[in-house]
């Protein structure tokens, strides 16, 4: 049996049995309301001290959301660890499970949970903040709202010099930004941003955030 | 376009509710992203463009709300895993088998495996649904097959 027929083989039985209630945004867990004041009193907690996950606090602080942050990391499986950081609230956030690999002498070699939280600071994100109505990219400490930024082709060129070199991000989405969208990053101007098309040669399309 | 809202509850309940489930690994937990995808589909007032598009959104509602869900530090255990499998008239012992090693994946590898295997999705389309590059995907494709490849042995092909 190939995997496909087998995967779906044994989903098959997987059903969601209940009603699906749309007259309210209902609250499921009957323990909503101790654990918010818990969240309340943990946040208080987690500003005055470290947070602790019971994994390991790394020594570097990483950019997340224009801010650093401290974060901690668990080896979930062999060479990869989840990393959890703090919101501006205090709260625990979960920033997901990370791997890599780097060159050396010997070979190829896993990185270790501090070279993978170092090379985080290099990641770029959006996101939707659904109180303002707007789409926000974050790359280490800038914060630059794009909604508006989209040319008719839905692409969006932005420029940020992080400190060393300048770093190029095209951003484009099919449907919707929240939906859909891919942020791609070049930090060589050689780099093709579509086949036979180089940074170099249209450095005026992308805008620079300072 | 817009359907009717019991329609897609009808037709997606099933699919959400196991793409909850191949991310936050607790039956509870899937409950509530199905609820809560559905009740924003309810109350979502824009046209979609066609049914594709339907699908494709309520899947990246679902696979957010099951990441804001798994974000949430007082989430905890409802239900075991073992205890809802319990629940599952499995047809063969290699059917849970496959289910329990992808329950116990890590997420980011179980959701990638789920929407290749299950929805039929591309690379490309897993790396816009989960705004990741296709490298990305394929690396965890690979990451997530060699790991499944390892749990059941001969019960998983070396196939693509």
């Amino acid at each position: 049996m190939k995997n496909k027929e087998a995967y779906k083989q044994a989903f098959k039985h997987v059903h969601y049995q209940k009603e699906v209630n749309l007259n309210k945004k209902r609250i499921s867990k009957p323990l909503v309301t101790i654990m918010t004041s818990f969240i309340v009193l943990l946040s208080t907690f987690t500003v005055a001290y470290a947070f602790d996950v019971g994994g390991i606090q790394s020594k570097l602080e990483v950019w997340f959301r224009g801010e650093k942050r401290k974060v901690q990391y668990k080896e979930e499986d062999k060479n990869a660890y989840h990393f959890y950081t703090t919101d501006e609230d205090g709260n625990v956030v979960d920033m997901g499970i990370n791997m890599g690999f780097k060159g050396s002498l010997t070979g190829i070699e896993p990185m270790s949970g501090d070279e993978l939280a170092e090379s985080m600071n290099d990641d770029s994100e959006i996101v939707y903040d659904e109180k303002e109505d707007k789409y926000l990219f974050y790359y280490q400490n800038k914060v630059v709202d794009i909604t508006h930024m989209f040319d008719k082709e839905k692409e969006c060129y932005l420029v940020i010099n992080n400190g060393e070199k300048d770093i190029y991000f095209v951003i484009s989405y099919k449907d919707k930004i929240d939906e859909d969208s891919t942020i791609s990053q070049y930090s060589d101007e050689n780099a093709e941003v579509i086949q036979g098309v180089k940074v170099k040669d249209i450095k005026d399309h992308f805008v620079r955030i300072k | 376009m817009k359907l009717d809202t019991e329609k897609v509850i009808e037709k997606y309940k099933d699919r959400i509710f196991a793409i909850g489930l191949s991310i936050l690994k607790d039956p509870d937990d899937a409950e509530d992203v199905v609820q809560e995808t559905f009740l924003k589909y309810h109350t979502y007032k824009k046209d979609f463009e066609s049914k594709e598009h339907i699908q494709s959104w309520l899947y990246k509602v679902a696979i957010n709300k099951a990441k804001d869900i798994q974000r949430k530090f007082w989430r905890r255990k409802q239900v075991s895993i073992e205890d809802y499998m319990a629940t599952i008239p499995f047809d063969t012992p290699q059917d849970e088998e496959l289910f329990q090693a992808v329950m116990a994946l890590p997420s980011k590898y179980s959701i990638v495996i789920h929407l290749y295997y299950y929805e039929d999705y591309s690379i490309k389309e897993i790396a816009q649904q989960l705004k990741l590059n296709e490298g990305n995907v394929k690396v965890r494709l690979s990451r997530a097959r060699q790991l499944l490849k390892e749990q059941l042995k001969e019960n998983w092909n070396d196939e693509e």
